[in-house]
């Protein structure tokens, strides 16, 4: 399991990686998806633009979150800011992997790769986070990058008083892909709800806001999914987050 | 050394070499975390000097709490990525093969 | 003398300092610095026929090797019919499985042969694959018949049947395989990542031709083997080759990929089992069918756990008629092989759930009918033909009963019994403390038990010991560790070779001994989330019974080892259609490990100085089946492993 020959080039700032990049060239930041597949030799880049280098900053400004795309997840985890303002993001990110892998991943790495199984979008979705793109586009949803584009860093609103969260996630064992997850906001006049791989629930959303119950929310949630096994799941954990996060 | 000093440099060298990195910035509250030597460290504006100047804080003090067992890794201690307050050693759980790191942080 | 002895006491392992501070020499640590790396290029199909195309100067092909590498030997155990399919160093125009190798390449690095094995153009001709066993040919068939079994199913006044499925499992262990081949002042010094030092001097030497004094076979520091390193992986032969061939130190570390494609695999068997009772619920007869995929080829190992499932079928119960057949099925994948346990588990699950739905459909009591049929008479020989020669199965179980308490939940019990130990083991002693023994660890503790029991011997304290072992020039003979096997067969061996050292004599000491047969009793508690099917265990009671216990420190690591390994195969594992990679295949993690309760009964064997059993192997054949019992009883209806959250989902509604 060893890549196929690659050229590597180490970029110091965002300017010398975009410069880096060609047509035929990936971005490595915490390699733990990327270096895999690339062992596998189902990726195969002419080169690799290393960005692990350029620094990654957890800020707040004005009460919103700024989160670079270097960042480690293990440094997303052990943030006391983001425990405080943004739990959620910490309750998803100990799903990611295990502590090694987490030492290693960026957070802008886990949203790039774009895997429908990857936890931290989930929950970056239901905060409503914004993309922030090296062209200088900021996009919100589904991130699609455009060619020479890179992911710079990720911006996250401010909750309002009282807000409350919860991200609930069925593995086959601790540390592996989520078969589902759902990531929940309660807010005073917000309801947000993620499920894993689908995007936003809106209509479980709007139930919640009408005072639908837990149950009864986390079935319009389900219908976002395929499958009667994977929509129990959803359905399950819907509820549990739900509930989790104080609605009935 | 200026708060805005401070925390225009994300990543640097301390005297003994080992490196300092900026992790976390809270504008709001003027509040920065460092990360050294696998801990972290936080900063108030107002008591700003230099992150060279890192000393264990009472707040950051190790209690070091040696179970029954042999030291495994006296080279940590010596290396200059060792934070040196620190000791690995290897605990009296050897049955299920486990080695336990038994610095704690006092709280 | 005056030294304590420490036979009996939980003396710490003393390889752990050496091992868990990272210092440990496994075969990869090994530097010979100007070492080429090896390549395979493998299928990628099931079943094909291919042609290569211009291979190179350094590929190694059929062609290229034929007559000069032979494919290792099948040996069965008795009484099996054996059809005479090794399995080829390399393909020669057809390949039967993906990841069967067809051709191999060197290069200064391993990278570098990876990209020469991918230049090696290969035109394949795909052929329809055979998946599923019942429409494989038949490789293997041995059948076993004693007393009137038509008789008494005629008089019966119950007839259970039960036919259950065991997946393929993967052994994964830590370190994968490999081999490191060097000529040395003539020899040729093969280092390999093994179960055993001189079964694989034989096997080379069979393979290469050469008489096994022109080779050395050393076994480094074994990151965990659980049976797939007990068999010569194909591969070693050809590493043995090119190093003779080339004059140059040859490498070949296998990666994770190939460990999944081409170490063998587990289990893969079905079975029915029918049991006639009579009105008091005692069994007058058992018939048992057993059909093993055992893939594309026999590897010398592969026929044997088939056979040991149909030897032990009989379990723990005094069964007077018997007939069993089992079918030894050729299909398209990668062949099986002993996997921890190797036929133990695959007895026990059969027998124990059939038990379960015998009791259900009698309306007794599970335990009750268990009780009512115990074996209670030692030296037993069962129907089918080995002598159980100690246990107390009824104390085993009033013992787990006792540990599990009342416990919140869905409970199983299973009983096991299991062979270990046989064949011969080699020793040798010193008066200043060195031993030298053929057994080979892989990480169980070799060296803290064989110390003990020298020291014993020799009144030392058991620091004053050095164990030697892994190396053919080192250690005059050997078996190796297998079959749970190590502390009866190596451990005798250590005692009888200081036994004639105080003697008088040299200090060497040859064991022979028929296998001993271990026996315990589990316990399984488990929780059923009716929303999503999730299956927790919660609780594992192991009370086992493996003669006596040299170090019950080590004897509880391997039972709670085992067990967790079980609780992978209960509830995670199985290759089913594609091959697996780590990507798909489950292994549990701390995270899923329950809390355990053993305990140890000791009924001495008769047949070895030290009164051992094995216990390397218990977890992994008692714990599946308990922990099937518990979820059948919490879901309601039969299930086969693994009980995955979508499959007892499916099964409540």
């Amino acid at each position: 399991m060893k890549p196929a020959p690659f050229e590597y080039v180490v970029a110091g700032s965002w300017d010398e990686a975009v410069a880096a990049l060609d047509g035929d060239s990936r971005v490595l930041a915490g390699g733990q998806s990327l270096v895999p597949l690339m062992n596998q030799r189902l990726v195969r880049p002419r080169r690799l633009v290393d960005i692990s280098g350029i620094p990654g900053l957890i800020e707040r400004r004005r009460g919103a979150l700024r989160i670079g795309a270097t960042v480690r997840q293990a440094a997303l985890e052990r943030s006391t800011l983001i425990a405080g303002g943004w739990p959620l993001l910490r309750q998803a990110v100990r799903h990611v992997g295990h502590p090694a892998t987490r030492a290693r991943g960026t957070i802008g790495g886990s949203v790039v790769h774009a895997d429908p199984r990857a936890e931290l979008i989930c929950a970056l979705i239901a905060l409503d986070a914004r993309f922030t793109l090296s062209s200088g586009r900021a996009v919100h949803g589904p991130l699609q990058l455009g060619p020479g584009e890179l992911l710079t860093a990720i911006e996250v609103p401010r909750l309002q008083p009282f807000a409350k969260s919860a991200f609930v996630a069925y593995a086959r064992t601790s540390g592996s892909f989520a078969d589902a997850a759902v990531a929940v906001v309660l807010e005073p006049d917000r309801a947000a709800d993620a499920v894993l791989g689908a995007g936003r629930a809106g209509e479980a959303e709007a139930a919640v806001r009408a005072g639908a119950s837990a149950t009864d929310a986390a079935a319009l949630a389900a219908d976002l999914v395929d499958g009667d096994h994977h929509r129990a799941l959803v359905a399950e954990l819907t509820r549990r987050a739900l509930v989790e996060a104080g609605h009935a | 050394m200026t708060w805005e000093e401070l925390i225009a440099e994300p990543r640097r060298r301390d005297e003994h070499g080992v490196l300092v990195v900026l992790e976390e910035v809270d504008h709001d509250t003027r509040t920065a975390v460092f990360r050294r030597a696998g801990e972290s460290f936080t900063v108030r504006a107002d008591k700003v000097t230099s992150p060279s100047d890192f000393k264990p804080a009472p707040e950051f003090a190790l209690e070091v709490k040696v179970l029954t067992g042999e030291i495994v890794d006296e080279d940590a201690e010596r290396s200059p990525a060792g934070s040196g307050r620190a000791r690995v050693v290897a605990a009296g759980v050897a049955a299920a093969g486990l080695a336990l790191l038994a610095a704690r942080r006092r709280r | 003398m005056g030294v304590a002895s420490t036979l009996g006491q939980p003396v710490r392992r003393r390889e752990d300092a050496r091992l868990l501070a990272g210092r440990g020499r496994f075969l990869d640590d090994i530097e010979l610095p100007d070492a080429l790396h090896m390549a395979f290029v493998r299928s990628p199909h099931p079943h094909a026929r291919f042609e290569l195309k211009r291979p190179g100067r350094l590929t190694f092909t059929a062609a290229s090797v034929a007559g000069r590498v032979a494919p290792p030997q099948i040996v069965p155990p008795p009484g099996l019919t054996v059809e005479p399919i090794p399995h080829p160093v390399l393909a020669d125009g057809i390949v039967r499985y993906v990841g069967q190798p067809l051709a191999a390449v060197v290069a200064e690095s391993r990278a570098l042969a990876e990209d020469l094995a991918e230049r090696v153009e290969v035109e394949y001709e795909p052929l329809p694959a055979v998946d599923d066993p019942r429409a494989g040919e038949t490789m293997v068939r041995w059948e076993k018949s004693e007393g009137d079994v038509a008789g008494a199913f005629a008089r019966a006044a119950h007839v259970v049947r039960s036919e259950r499925v065991i997946p393929r499992l993967v052994a994964a262990p830590m370190e994968t395989r490999g081999a490191l081949a060097a000529m040395e002042g003539g020899r040729l010094t093969v280092w390999t990542s093994s179960q055993s030092a001189h079964r694989p001097r034989a096997q080379l030497a069979q393979s290469l031709r050469m008489s096994e004094d022109e080779l050395r076979v050393i076994v480094p520091d074994v990151g965990g083997g659980f049976g797939s390193k007990g068999t010569l992986p194909v591969e070693t032969p050809l590493v043995a080759f090119a190093a003779r061939e080339l004059g140059r130190p040859v490498r070949w570390i296998e990666d994770r990929r190939e460990n999944f494609l081409a170490a063998p695999q587990g289990r893969g068997i079905s079975g029915v089992v029918e049991l006639a009772f009579d009105a008091e619920g005692r069994i007058l007869a058992l018939r048992g069918r057993v059909l093993a995929d055992l893939g594309a080829y026999l590897l010398p190992s592969t026929p044997i756990p088939p056979h040991t499932t149909a030897m032990l079928l009989a379990g723990c119960y005094d069964i007077p008629a018997v007939e069993v057949f089992v079918t030894g099925a050729r299909t398209h994948k990668v062949p099986t092989g002993p996997y921890r346990g190797a036929g133990r588990p695959e007895a026990a699950y059969l027998i124990e759930t059939a038990m379960d739905t015998a009791a259900r459909q009698l309306g007794v009591d599970p335990i009750e009918l268990r009780r009512r049929n115990f074996v209670r008479a030692f030296p037993h020989r069962t129907a089918l033909g080995w002598t159980y020669d100690s246990g107390d199965f009824e104390a085993c179980l009033d013992r787990a009963l006792e540990l599990v308490g009342e416990p919140e939940g869905h409970i199983g019990v299973a009983m096991c019994v299991e062979r270990s130990a046989g064949l011969f083991e080699h020793a040798s002693v010193t008066r200043d403390g060195e031993v030298r023994v053929g057994s080979v660890p892989a990480g169980q503790g070799h060296e803290t038990v064989f110390a003990q029991i020298a020291a014993d011997k020799l009144g030392l304290d058991v620091d004053q010991i050095t164990v030697i072992t892994g190396d053919t020039d080192e250690v005059a003979d050997g078996v190796g560790s297998f079959a749970s096997r190590s502390t009866a067969m190596g451990g005798s061996a250590v005692a009888a070779a200081a036994d004639d050292l105080l003697a008088g004599g040299p200090g060497v000491a040859r064991f022979e001994s028929e296998q001993v047969f271990t026996s315990g009793a589990y316990v399984a508690v488990v929780e059923v989330d009716p929303a999503t099917g999730a299956v927790r265990v919660v609780k594992l009671v192991a009370v086992d019974d493996a003669g006596r216990i040299i170090n019950p420190l080590l004897a509880e690591g391997q039972v709670v080892g085992g067990a967790v390994q079980g609780l992978g195969a209960s509830l995670l594992e199985a290759v089913d259609g594609a091959p697996a990679t780590l990507h798909d295949y489950s292994l549990p993690t701390a995270g899923e490990i329950p809390a355990f309760a053993t305990a140890f009964l000791e009924s001495p064997s008769p047949h070895n100085p030290l009164g051992a059993k094995g216990i390397g192997e218990s977890g992994t054949i008692g714990a599946p089946a308990a922990i099937a019992n518990a979820v059948a009883a919490a879901v309601g209806m039969r299930l086969d492993p693994p009980f995955t959250a979508e499959k007892v989902w499916r099964a409540l509604r």
